[in-house]
């Protein structure tokens, strides 16, 4: 009782304190009031620890089972062991908000510990923005689905967690989104402290810097991990449906992704200063919006667990952050004006601009895409659902744009590049891509997206390859270092810029394994009597046998297939049909026998009394560099992380 | 159990409404209006802490045509070109340091703005009279460029305290790769005249 109650009151109180905290911080900046200010940012320190204490009161009784909070009847039961338990606090509508408030409550108080004694003109409109959205939270959680509501009549079991949920991809995809999503907020704070106080130089461009790249990281890597989540626990043997959810993930990423680039020409060149304003603006408003979309139950999609009555608030306060935001920007434009001109479009940051460009239309594209169904709703009366043939047909053509200039990119100037320094630099990565391509279309590749894709790819990969080999070929001349020693310290000591190499990398290699799944994938159903086989791609599979197990939350039954390559058996796979007692619900689980060359994917669809069952069967190319490519953008991310003096050679004592 | 309860939770935001509002409430409260821009600062403080940084960034700037033209991205012209004005950028905030009696070395290379706070606040307190530094004649801008331009190549990598100490003992060395000061042309050791603008160079 202790803990509802403490919960309860903790967030009416921080509600109350964000508000005082906004006004103070604000009044205080108008007025330089130093006392003010510092009230106002005790009182986001006041919403860190009682939203911190209100969430540990979440876990508590999540822990203990307390089923007089409905929030945990709803969510946990009997079975369910400790670390699902816990992982039930992110597993709802109420919990998962709260989480997105906590997340928001420590940025803010890192924020203001990082800041005492810098930024001090823009940190008290930092303060309120974070306070703002806060206050958004807040209200959602104190007056529309409060966590700690109770029951007049508690169960002696709960409901128990979404047996999807039950999986370890699960319980750390939605925490790790969130850290993007909501990290995002901060560069945006400071956006918005920028054009408050009129402090428009770059400084909140390098104070956000490493902000803007933990949230971009970890989106891109929620994003990822939803996708091997999807592939592993929904047995329709792919990664990504273009689902509303999905799409909401993809887009405050690509948004941020652009802003990361455009960023770097406002610091080294002052220009793009309106356009960076606007995407990281339009950056934050997505992650809203994709909670919103997550949360409202508009659009129908896997992920919208919830259908509940407070869409309209998310748009309202969407709309006033949106309004707020680019009346401050307008207000400023003056102030905003480039430093410099464009010179040439054979530049560095011609080709960043292009490369935002290319980035926005594929957000605006699968923005388009996922709202077109309540679009055409509110106007037709007629639903009218976008599939993926949509998102595939507009959106593969741009990708290939991007992974073009993500391979050019990187071989202009700044400021221009001659055309014979521009001939040397292409003839290289444009070999590789022609030989690849050559060498793929003679071994049979003909499906035109995905040659073109690979033969992009390997110009991408021949171009970062080239600056590597400048790079380290320059070190090995003038400082006398090994090969593998000059990569490091090449590396080291650009690491903006090579980290960023490491990510394209990564990219190219993630967009191969995209390219061959998707345009080479094999399906087949099919149903086999005990001991009868199916061919597939090359591949035999041959039904050997069923057995039943059980667990305190389901009862499962195994169908176990030996996998045959040419002849020789090469493995087995056992796909799974589970039914989960509490709440009923059936789900399979495929069998999958990963390869670097391929994957065997195998879903156990129906077992027949008369002993025969039927599967679906699939062959999907390449799909294990997905998961390479992610983790050699994990790489290249922590590269762009590491602070600027790490890692590199210290100097030899005499 | 419910009014133990409703204390601790009554506490505990008690608690926070208090520190939130102490800073207003207490007797000695800095009702202080804040000085024109940050307060923790002197303003000359500030200025030298903006010139240090300027000073970062026109290195970086630097540095980066350097790397570029490496890469082989930029060709001689082009690489003159885009030289010359940031060298006119580097020597301009070289300038200005200079006046306010900050002299090369003194100040170590490679900051983040904290550390660059800090350096200013160092040099406010135990700012050299200027007079002396008129005495003798110091060296010219473009000379002391190049000089800190090397050591900013050679510090990359080292952690500041090093910086310091080395700059001296490398610069003794002289292994220098030249610039010429007009035209920003890369110049041989033994050249005596720029080969692309053919300025004298001493």
């Amino acid at each position: 009782m202790i803990a509802i109650q403490f919960g309860h009151y903790s967030l009416l109180a921080s509600l109350v304190l964000a508000v005082f905290g906004i006004g103070a911080s604000i009044f205080g900046a108008q007025k330089r009031r130093a006392d003010l200010i510092t009230a106002g940012r005790n009182a986001a320190v006041g919403v860190f620890w009682l939203v911190s204490g209100a969430s540990a009161c979440l876990v508590y009784l999540l822990m203990v089972r307390d089923y007089r909070v409905e929030y945990v009847a709803g969510h946990v039961n009997n079975t369910l062991n400790g670390f699902y338990r816990f992982s039930a606090f992110w597993g709802g509508q109420e919990g998962s908000l709260l989480m997105w408030l906590l997340l928001l409550c420590v940025y803010a108080y890192v924020v203001i510990r990082q800041n005492r004694d810098r930024n001090l003109e823009l940190m008290p409109y930092v303060t309120s923005t974070l306070m703002a959205t806060a206050l958004f939270f807040l209200v959602i959680l104190n007056f529309v689905t409060p966590p700690f509501d109770t029951l007049a009549a508690p169960p002696a079991d709960g409901r128990g967690l979404n047996p999807l949920l039950q999986d370890w991809g699960m319980v750390i995809h939605p925490p790790n989104l969130y850290l993007g999503y909501v990290g995002f907020a901060v560069p945006f704070a400071f956006c918005i402290g920028a054009l408050a106080s009129g402090k428009l130089d770059t400084d909140w461009i390098t104070s956000t810097r490493r902000w803007t790249l933990f949230a971009w990281f970890f989106n891109g890597v929620g994003i990822l991990l939803g996708g091997a989540w999807a592939y592993k626990e929904l047995g329709w043997g792919g990664y990504w449906a273009w689902d509303p959810v999905e799409n909401a993930s993809l887009m405050p990423w690509l948004v941020g992704t652009a802003f990361l680039h455009s960023v770097m020409i406002q610091e080294k060149r002052g220009m793009l200063k309106v356009w960076n304003v606007s995407l990281i603006i339009i950056t934050y408003a997505l992650t809203i919006f994709g909670t919103f979309l997550t949360r409202s139950g508009v659009i129908s999609s896997v992920h919208a667990f919830a259908n509940s009555s407070f869409g309209w608030a998310f748009l309202v306060y969407l709309l006033v952050a949106l309004v707020i935001s680019f009346a401050l920007m307008i207000w400023r434009l003056p102030q905003l004006q480039s430093e410099h001109e464009m010179e040439s479009f054979f530049s560095r940051e011609a080709s960043f601009l292009l490369n935002n460009v290319v980035l926005v239309g594929i957000t605006f594209a699968v923005f388009w895409g996922t709202i077109f169904p309540v679009v055409s709703e509110a106007v037709k009366g007629v639903k009218v659902t976008v599939g993926p043939p949509f998102f595939n047909q507009v959106n593969v053509p741009i990708g290939l744009l991007l992974i073009l200039l993500c391979g050019a990119g990187p071989l202009f100037a700044w400021r221009r590049t001659s055309r014979k320094q521009m001939n040397r630099s292409f003839v290289y990565p444009s070999v590789v891509a022609l030989g690849a391509l050559l060498v793929l279309v003679l071994f049979g590749v003909h499906h035109v997206y995905a040659a073109l894709a690979f033969g992009l790819c390997a110009f991408v990969v021949g171009t970062i390859f080239l600056e590597y080999w400048r790079g380290i070929s320059s070190r090995v001349r003038h400082q006398g270092e090994r090969i593998a020693r000059a990569a490091w310290e090449l590396t080291m000591r650009n690491k903006r810029r090579f980290g960023g190499y490491i990510v394209h990398l990564g990219m190219a290699i993630l967009f191969v394994g995209v390219a061959a799944s998707s345009a080479y994938q094999e399906v087949g159903e099919v149903r086999l009597r005990l001991g009868e086989s199916f061919a597939l791609n090359g591949v035999r599979m041959r039904y050997e046998g069923i057995r039943e197990s059980a667990t305190p939350q389901y009862r499962s039954a195994f169908a176990r297939l030996g996998v045959y390559r040419a002849g020789y058996r090469i493995g087995e796979v056992e796909p799974e049909k589970r039914l989960y007692f509490t709440p009923p619900q059936p789900t399979t689980e495929p069998g999958i026998r990963r390869g670097a060359r391929s994957d065997i994917y195998a879903v156990f669809a129906e077992a027949d009394p008369d002993g025969t069952a039927t599967f679906k069967f699939m062959v999907n190319p390449l799909v294990n560099w997905v998961w390479a490519g992610g983790v050699v953008f994990t790489l290249g991310s922590i590269v762009c992380f590491l602070p600027e003096r790490w890692g590199r050679r210290k100097k030899k004592k005499a | 159990m419910e009014i133990v309860g409703s204390i601790i939770a009554l506490g505990a935001v008690g608690a926070a409404f208090f520190y939130t509002i102490w800073p207003i409430m207490r007797p000695q409260a800095a009702q202080g209006i804040l000085p024109d821009e940050d307060s923790a600062q002197p303003l000359s403080n500030r200025e030298l802490t903006r010139l240090l940084m300027e000073r970062e960034q026109a290195y970086k700037n630097i540095m980066d045509i350097e790397f570029d033209k490496e890469m082989g991205k930029l060709s001689d012209e082009d690489y003159a070109q885009m030289m010359a004005p940031a060298r006119a950028q580097a020597v301009e905030v070289l300038r200005r340091l200079d006046a306010r009696g900050v002299k090369e070395g003194m100040v170590p290379l490679q900051m983040n703005e904290r550390e660059a706070a800090d350096a200013a606040a160092r040099l406010e307190t135990k700012r050299p009279p200027s007079e002396k530094a008129a005495v003798e004649k110091p060296p010219t801008l473009d000379e002391r460029l190049e000089a800190e331009i090397l050591r900013y190549r050679k510090n990359v990598g080292k952690s500041q305290d090093e910086s310091a100490e080395s700059s001296l003992d490398e610069e003794a060395k002289g292994e220098t790769p030249r610039f010429c000061a007009s035209c920003g042309n890369a110049v041989e050791e033994a050249d005596n005249f720029c080969a692309a603008c053919g300025r004298r160079l001493n």
